[in-house]
């Protein structure tokens, strides 16, 4: 049996902004080869964690493990690429010299596999147009790109999709499920329900930062009887009653 | 039918809040998110910051002209440097709210979902800019005016319409700045140099701002009172309806120019790009160039490209000085070397604080690279000490011209005071922006570092002065301040690595 330590492992993760608790106590594993979903309700804490993961939320207390390395940390950010929910890029600079930037400071050489991610993207015309002038979607596929460059052992995304058109996230989807298929691994998170329904291999719901259900979707599906991940979130988030209360307000109003 | 005043006001203290927010804070933190509670306490502190800056420029404003009613020293040459201070708090203050003012489309986006006519939305642009400089404005005409009235009306006439000269002109400035900024593609080679030297008509008249009364007056020519400035000293009746007229113009063309500037409120700073063509080739770099490639390209691209040029200014400024005043550069050593070198070294510490804010713009992207700080520190190091290295070649060369090669040693050490003050300000930005999100600064803090970097810069530079002063030369004297030097930034680097 393996032993290697899980790509990411979170303990009794507890994060607060002055009085607010944001993230609760919470634990979870990604393993190795797959998709996990982190779905919550907005303000469950979702960013929180996946930032807290590189340093840029402080944790209160807890501990964070990157293929058993100690998070955050400057040797984990060689194995992880990171896409945050606003695209953490230089608006001044344009995308080629963010991506040399990028691409300097993680010590690459050979950078066929940026310029077929730059092709992929169909960014190649806006390559010299300052970043702060691009579209939303550009912006993501500038931030994408740059979580990908150094093909990093562990993706984490959140809220991945901002932004694109139909023919990117189709890429993007494929891309993940490639990196996955040569045993990477992924977290992301998503409001998107669709999605995660398809992409997911396991999905953790949390509400009010404490995980509330974590399985595959065949499994929450199973457990709580409904037909679909949405059905499976609101029943998890406890919101179930409360948008048929809101509906019903609303339809005699 | 359009707002009533009261509306437009309310609204447009809506505006205000978000200009001093933006240009105080979110601006300078792209990718990072602020809690609620934080972004309350920057807008706090941008008020405050507002207030302060007033505070102490009105306090450098009544102490000269105090000073100047108590001694009798050139009574009227004070109007003269009464317009240098005004122009410079009211510049700075303006140029603060036109840096938002480029960075905040959805200012403009928002205002034009309103159902309000665009007459009305220029109201309350201009009302809101108004107000993000209403404190600075209010005690540079005020304040003079009260002092001059303490000597008599004529005097109190003769300050106010410095005042309304120096602010007006302050308006202008930065109203023709703001323009130049929007008509230049970011990015380009005329941006960069646009704001590089945007700051040089600050930094010279602050600068001259004592000796220029003085030097006029000694060289006084009636024709002067024709002259715009000139006409301040009322030396005869031509001087006084001379300024009338300048006053009455610059008051007219300033306000003319700042309902621009509300304009240009409603349309922001446009990047400009040019479509790629051609074989796709990247260039990578050692992780040490690459960051001083970002910081130099963030600066250039940025309000805080002026502080690149103001070491250069001192070595123009002491060339000149050496040049018409010959062998004194020698006689005075130690007043020169406190007069050029050390602002010079000020002035190239303030590249690391400015690189490491100009960083601050894609804080989140910077935090997610695997950049050690102490890495990071270096190449800001570099650019700080190499600025400087550059600047005291040439004075060291005049020192060492004027007065023997021993001059040229103090002038070269004081690079390590420069030294010190980076590593200080790698460990006061780690402080600030670990508190989380956005550690944000506020003013305390703020004055908090620049009086570190006194401290920092100021024992080991005041300990050469010292031994200078009591006869050790200057041999001996430069070591020791390049020990102490040495000493303060290895404390800060283990306060870094910690």
């Amino acid at each position: 049996m393996s032993s290697a330590p899980p790509p990411l492992e979170v303990d009794s993760l507890l994060v607060k902004y002055g009085d607010k608790v944001a993230v609760n106590y919470l634990s979870f594993k990604v393993k190795r080869g797959e998709v996990y979903g982190l779905l919550g309700p907005n303000g469950a804490g979702k960013s929180s964690t996946l930032k807290s993961v590189v340093g840029l939320v402080p944790k209160e207390s807890g501990s964070i493990r990157v293929y058993g390395k100690e998070a955050p940390s400057k040797d984990v950010m060689n194995d992880i690429g990171v896409v945050l929910e606003s695209p953490a890029v230089f608006d001044v600079l344009t995308p080629m010299e963010f991506f040399e930037f990028v691409a300097s400071v993680r010590g690459l050489k050979d950078m066929g596999w940026v310029k077929g991610l730059v092709e992929a993207f169909e960014l190649t015309e806006f390559l010299k147009t300052p970043i702060a002038s691009l579209s939303m979607g550009n912006k993501q596929k500038v931030a994408v790109i740059a979580a990908m460059m150094h093909k990093p052992k562990l993706l984490l995304l959140d809220e991945p999709f901002n932004g694109l058109d139909v023919k990117s996230v189709r890429i993007f989807k494929e891309l993940l499920r490639m990196h996955v298929s040569a045993g990477g691994s992924v977290i992301f998170s998503t409001h998107i329900m669709d999605v995660a329904e398809k992409i997911c291999d396991r999905v953790g719901i949390i509400n009010e930062g404490k995980m509330v259900a974590e399985g595959t979707v065949g499994e929450l599906r199973a457990k709580v009887q409904a037909a679909s991940l949405e059905d499976v979130f609101l029943k998890a988030t406890q919101e179930e009653e409360e948008v048929k209360s809101i509906l019903n307000g609303l339809a005699s109003s | 039918m359009g707002l009533r005043f009261s509306q437009l006001w309310m609204i447009a203290g809506k505006v205000y809040d978000e200009l001093m927010y933006q240009g105080y804070a979110a601006t300078r933190l792209t990718g990072v998110n602020l809690s609620a509670k934080k972004a309350s306490s920057v807008l706090r502190n941008a008020k405050t910051y507002k207030y302060l800056m007033t505070g102490i420029y009105g306090s450098v404003i009544a102490a000269t002209l105090a000073l100047g009613l108590m001694f009798k020293v050139e009574e009227k040459g004070i109007a003269v440097t009464l317009f240098f201070w005004v122009y410079v708090l009211v510049f700075m203050s303006a140029f603060q709210v036109s840096f938002s003012v480029s960075s905040s489309p959805h200012i403009r986006d928002l205002l034009m979902t309103l159902p309000i006519s665009s007459s009305d939305a220029q109201a309350i642009s201009t009302l809101s800019i108004v107000r993000s400089v209403d404190a600075p404005l209010a005690v540079s005409l005020v304040l003079p005016t009260l002092i001059g009235l303490l000597a008599g009306p004529v005097l109190a006439l003769n300050y106010l319409m410095a005042s309304l000269m120096g602010a007006s002109l302050a308006l202008l400035t930065d109203v023709l700045l703001s323009s130049g900024f929007r008509k230049v593609t970011v990015g380009g080679k005329a941006s960069g140099l646009l704001r590089a030297f945007s700051i040089v008509p600050v930094v010279i008249l602050a600068s001259v701002a004592y000796d220029v009364p003085v030097f006029i007056s000694q060289h006084w020519s009636p024709l002067f009172s024709y002259l715009p400035l000139l006409d301040l000293y009322w030396v005869d009746p031509r001087g006084v309806l001379s300024s009338v007229l300048y006053t009455a113009l610059f008051v007219a063309v300033a306000y003319w120019g700042f309902s621009k500037q509300a304009i240009y409120l409603l349309t922001p700073e446009e990047y400009v790009g040019s479509a790629f063509r051609g074989q796709l080739e990247f260039k990578t770099h050692s992780q040490t160039f690459s960051v001083i490639s970002l910081d130099f390209r963030q600066a250039m691209r940025s309000r805080l490209a002026g502080i690149l040029v103001i070491p250069f200014l001192y070595v123009v400024m002491a060339l000149v000085l050496a040049f018409t005043s010959g062998d004194a550069v020698a006689r005075d050593f130690s007043v020169f070397y406190f007069s050029f070198a050390v602002p010079m070294a000020f002035a190239a510490s303030m590249l690391g604080y400015a690189l490491y804010a100009s960083e601050a713009r894609g804080q989140a992207a910077f935090r997610l690279l695997p950049i050690s700080k102490l890495r990071n520190m270096m190449s800001k190091a570099l650019v700080s000490v190499g600025t400087y290295a550059v600047g005291s070649v040439f004075l060291s060369a005049l020192f060492a011209y004027f007065g023997g090669l021993a001059y040229s040693v103090p002038i070269l050490m004081t690079s390590f005071p420069v030294f010190s003050a980076v590593v200080f300000a790698a460990v006061y930005f780690d402080r600030v922006y670990s508190g989380g999100g956005a550690g944000m600064a506020n003013p305390a803090t703020a004055a908090l570092y620049a009086l570190g970097v006194l401290l920092v810069m100021g024992i080991p530079i005041g300990s050469y002065l010292t031994l200078a002063y009591a006869g050790k030369g200057p041999l001996l004297s430069s070591v020791l301040m390049a020990a102490i030097s040495l000493i303060e930034a290895s404390f800060f680097m283990f306060l870094l690595r910690k």
